[in-house]
């Protein structure tokens, strides 16, 4: 009796050291895509397809009607996006070894074809779950698109979906180029309807090479600053190594070039209100 | 039948059953939590559940720290309420050892007193005398008397004496607003006081002003001070037992004003303060050393006499003459002057007896009335006082509200008086009345006070001393007192018959003096006036110059 509390004792910190290193994760990378799927349809009685190519788990929504007639997006279709982004999330931080990006595509199946598209850099996806990060910062840090595919008309399985793994240089590459689309435009990354193109960002023979096309507003010298700081606070989040010189040409007319070393770059002031 | 065995057992032992009741019921929410939190945990996702994980030790660090933290302000509150006083500790100031520096041959006067400590001092020093003949140190001196007699400066020469550690307070700062405090304020005093006797080899615990913890003690009247007050004596008695039962060379000097009687008695019995030391008013010869100890210290002109000084000085106490030098000094100071001088001390005697010289101009009507007061006031006292002489007469209007006044003393103090005494004194109050009445056939306000002095010693000889014409004997003054605790009248002891007669023998005495005042003063006619007119000229007359009038007059003294 009097060995009761010491055992007691053992046993609680014994539970706790066995949880703590024979922790099993809940989710197989093989098994992500059913999960999604399993999920989605238990919790919210929501009809997606998942699929898993390479690293980049891919989710996709089918909706009757994406948009309202004001353009905006739908209040249900919100609601059904937050609940599929939740369980594409538990999922993909539930597995080991982890992905590395997540798609999540919403298709207007009944007009047009029109298409919610949003990539998300898995690590993001933890910092945010960890506090490390605001819902600002992480917003900042998703790529969104909305296009519009003819083929996705009809397609309740989502098989016009190119299935093709997203490459960590494409992603900050785009990332770049919706920076400083958004920046030029002055125009917040939530906003529905996405700001019109203001550069061209790829990566050649490690040259990263940005293409600035004819600035909406504001001058030449003014959008060269705003990619530079887009680039440079980029490049340092997410510490991209893939490029030892930066290539900056544009905007027409003159479409002077300039180049940057990866350290000139860093040392450039950084886009603060991303931070 | 086992129904009524439950029933039984239930009423004995029902808070037995109600707190396993309680425990069992928290011990199985307790389990019914851990059950559905383990459940919940294992439920969750790994990653969730990794995060729950991973703040488990920054959980147990800030826990641990939490509660040491707790655990200190728990312990040091606890050990504070329960065994360093609590809150009686609020506002509590550490008594310290303080230097002392006062020689044995600065204590002017008093040998007497000074034989007495001397012995104290000579055991304190050489305890080893003591213990030879299996004696036990005088633990307790009291020392009382009247205030500015040297009781502080006693006890600091012994202090200075012994070269021990000195600790001093006033009885005033042993008190506090929360009950308990004083007596942890006492307790603390001997704790340190036990810690430096134990260092140095003795120490002296000096409480002046005794009596603010010494008064007796008595029922609390149901707002606590009473227990508080209460508490303090009976802590002081109990740290003057502790103070036998060890010898720790601890000596405590309790000094106070009031009489003995009116402290407490268990306080003042043999074994707590065992000599009793009396410092009352010095006499003429302490008077003579004290004016010399103090004029020696400041520079001193050729014209002064230290002997009339003293004789002048009469019931002024050590501090009085400090005082009184002290004042001369600055008197000095702003006449320009370099040095002091008689003049100067007597103005200072005048300044501190009657206060300063009021800026106020009386009308020469006014003048002559209150001259042919005072002329009343110091023939009557020089002629017919059998001990006092007349220092000074003085028409000067005073800030304590006097337009004038005669100073008569007698030369020496006098510990008992006659009958001839207090007639002596009613005639010389009475005085100023029969002047005013021989010279402006009225009197005026300026009697009152006079008046009032009279019929006081008139009343003290018939009441309480058994001097009255009727031969009523008896102190009535005292049997006229309550002596009921209670707010009820009771039954007198004098008769109204009684007072009556006491009455008329208090109006004869006043009448007869008065009759032999105004027959001196019809006599003396003469003599009056001219005072009055050296006093109106003058508007002051000190000791010489008035001998010289009573002089030239062809007058002496009655008695010699």
């Amino acid at each position: 009796m009097k060995r009761l509390p010491a055992a007691l004792l053992s046993f609680l910190v014994a539970s706790v050291l066995c949880g703590c290193f024979s922790l099993q994760p809940t989710y197989t990378k093989e098994k992500a895509a059913e999960a999604v799927i399993a999920l989605c349809r238990n919790e919210y009685g929501l009809k997606v397809n998942a699929w898993l190519s390479g690293d980049t788990l891919y989710v996709y929504l089918p909706v009757a009607s994406l948009t309202t007639t004001d353009k905006e997006l739908a209040g249900v279709i919100q609601k059904n996006i937050n609940r599929l982004v939740v369980s594409a999330t538990r999922v993909c931080l539930s597995m080991n070894p982890r992905v590395e990006f997540l798609v999540i595509a919403v298709t207007d199946t009944g007009q047009h074809g029109i298409e919610y598209r949003n990539v998300n850099y898995v690590t993001d996806l933890v910092k945010l779950q960890c506090n490390a990060i605001s819902r600002n910062d992480f917003a900042a840090r998703s790529i969104i698109s909305i296009t519009q595919n003819p083929l996705g008309v009809g397609d309740e399985e989502g098989k016009y979906i190119l299935k093709e793994p997203v490459r960590k240089e494409d992603f900050i590459c785009s990332l770049i180029a919706q920076k400083i689309s958004y920046s030029a435009a002055q125009q917040h990354p939530n906003a529905a309807a996405g700001p019109p193109k203001a550069a061209e960002v790829s990566l050649k023979d490690r040259y990263l090479e940005i293409n600035l096309l004819q600035p909406a507003s504001g001058t030449a010298a003014g959008l060269k600053e705003t990619a530079l700081a887009a680039a440079a606070w980029v490049v340092n989040e997410y510490d991209f190594h893939d490029f030892d010189t930066l290539k900056l040409s544009g905007p027409p007319p003159d479409n002077a070039e300039s180049e940057f070393s990866r350290k000139a770059l860093l040392s450039h002031p950084q886009e603060v209100n991303r931070k | 039948m086992n129904l009524k065995k439950v029933s039984v057992y239930v009423k004995l032992n029902w808070i037995k059953l109600l707190l396993v009741l309680l425990a069992v019921t928290v011990l199985t929410l307790t389990v019914f939590a851990l059950i559905v939190g383990m459940k919940a945990m294992t439920g969750l996702e790994s990653f969730y559940k990794q995060m729950q994980l991973s703040m488990i030790p920054l959980q147990l660090f800030i826990a641990v720290v939490t509660a040491f933290v707790f655990a200190s302000i728990y312990t040091v509150f606890h050990y504070w309420f329960f065994f360093a006083g609590g809150m009686t500790k609020l506002g509590q100031k550490k008594i310290k050892s303080v230097e002392v520096n006062v020689k044995w041959v600065e204590v002017i006067g008093m040998d007497e007193v000074k034989r007495e400590a001397w012995e104290v001092v000579q055991l304190l020093k050489d305890r080893t005398k003591l213990q030879r003949v299996g004696g036990q140190i005088v633990k307790g001196i009291l020392l009382s008397g009247p205030p500015g007699c040297g009781k502080t400066y006693l006890a600091k020469a012994i202090a200075t004496e012994v070269q021990m550690p000195f600790l001093s307070v006033v009885g005033s700062e042993l008190e506090g607003i929360i009950v308990g405090l004083g007596a942890a304020k006492i307790r603390s005093l001997f704790k340190e006081a036990r810690a430096l006797a134990e260092l140095h080899g003795g120490c002296i615990i000096f409480i002046d002003e005794i009596d603010s913890v010494a008064r007796p003690r008595r029922d609390d009247a149901g707002f606590g001070g009473q227990m508080s007050a209460n508490a303090a004596v009976n802590q002081l008695l109990t740290e003057l037992d502790g103070l036998r039962k060890k010898e720790n060379n601890l000596v405590v000097i309790g000094a106070t004003n009031v009489d003995e009687k009116d402290l407490d008695q268990a306080l003042m019995r043999a074994g707590r303060f065992d000599r009793k030391i009396y410092i009352g008013l010095p006499g003429l010869k302490d008077r003579e050393q004290l004016f010399e100890f103090y004029l020696k210290k400041v520079r001193c002109g050729s014209d002064i006499s230290i002997g009339q000084l003293a004789r002048k000085a009469v019931y002024k106490s050590p501090a009085d003459i400090n005082n009184i030098v002290r004042e001369a000094g600055i008197i000095a100071i702003r006449k320009h002057k370099d040095s002091i001088g008689m003049a100067e001390i007597n103005e200072a005697m005048e300044r501190i007896d009657m206060g300063l010289r009021k800026s106020l101009e009386l009308s020469p009507a006014e003048k002559e009335q209150v001259a042919y007061h005072e002329a009343g006031h110091a023939i009557t006292a020089y002629l017919l006082h059998p001990t006092d002489d007349v220092f000074k007469a003085t028409i000067i209007p005073r800030t304590v509200g006097f337009l004038g006044y005669v100073y008569h003393r007698s030369k020496e103090e006098m510990h008992i008086h006659n009958k001839e005494y207090y007639l002596a004194n009613i005639k010389v109050a009475l005085g100023s009345y029969a002047a005013e009445m021989l010279k402006f056939r009225t009197t005026t306000s300026g009697v009152g006070e006079d008046m009032l002095q009279a019929a006081f010693w008139a009343y003290n000889m018939v009441w309480c001393w058994g001097m009255g014409s009727s031969g009523m004997k008896g102190n009535f003054k005292e049997l006229s007192k309550n002596f009921s605790s209670s707010a009820w009248p009771q039954i007198s002891f004098i008769s109204e018959k009684t007072k009556e007669r006491l009455d008329d023998d208090v109006q004869s005495i006043l009448f007869q003096c008065l009759q032999e005042v105004e027959e001196l003063l019809k006599k003396e006619s003469a003599l009056l006036d001219r005072f009055a007119g050296e006093l109106v000229a003058k508007e002051e007359l000190d000791f010489d110059q008035i001998e010289a009038i009573f002089k030239e007059c062809g007058k002496e003294r009655t008695r010699k």
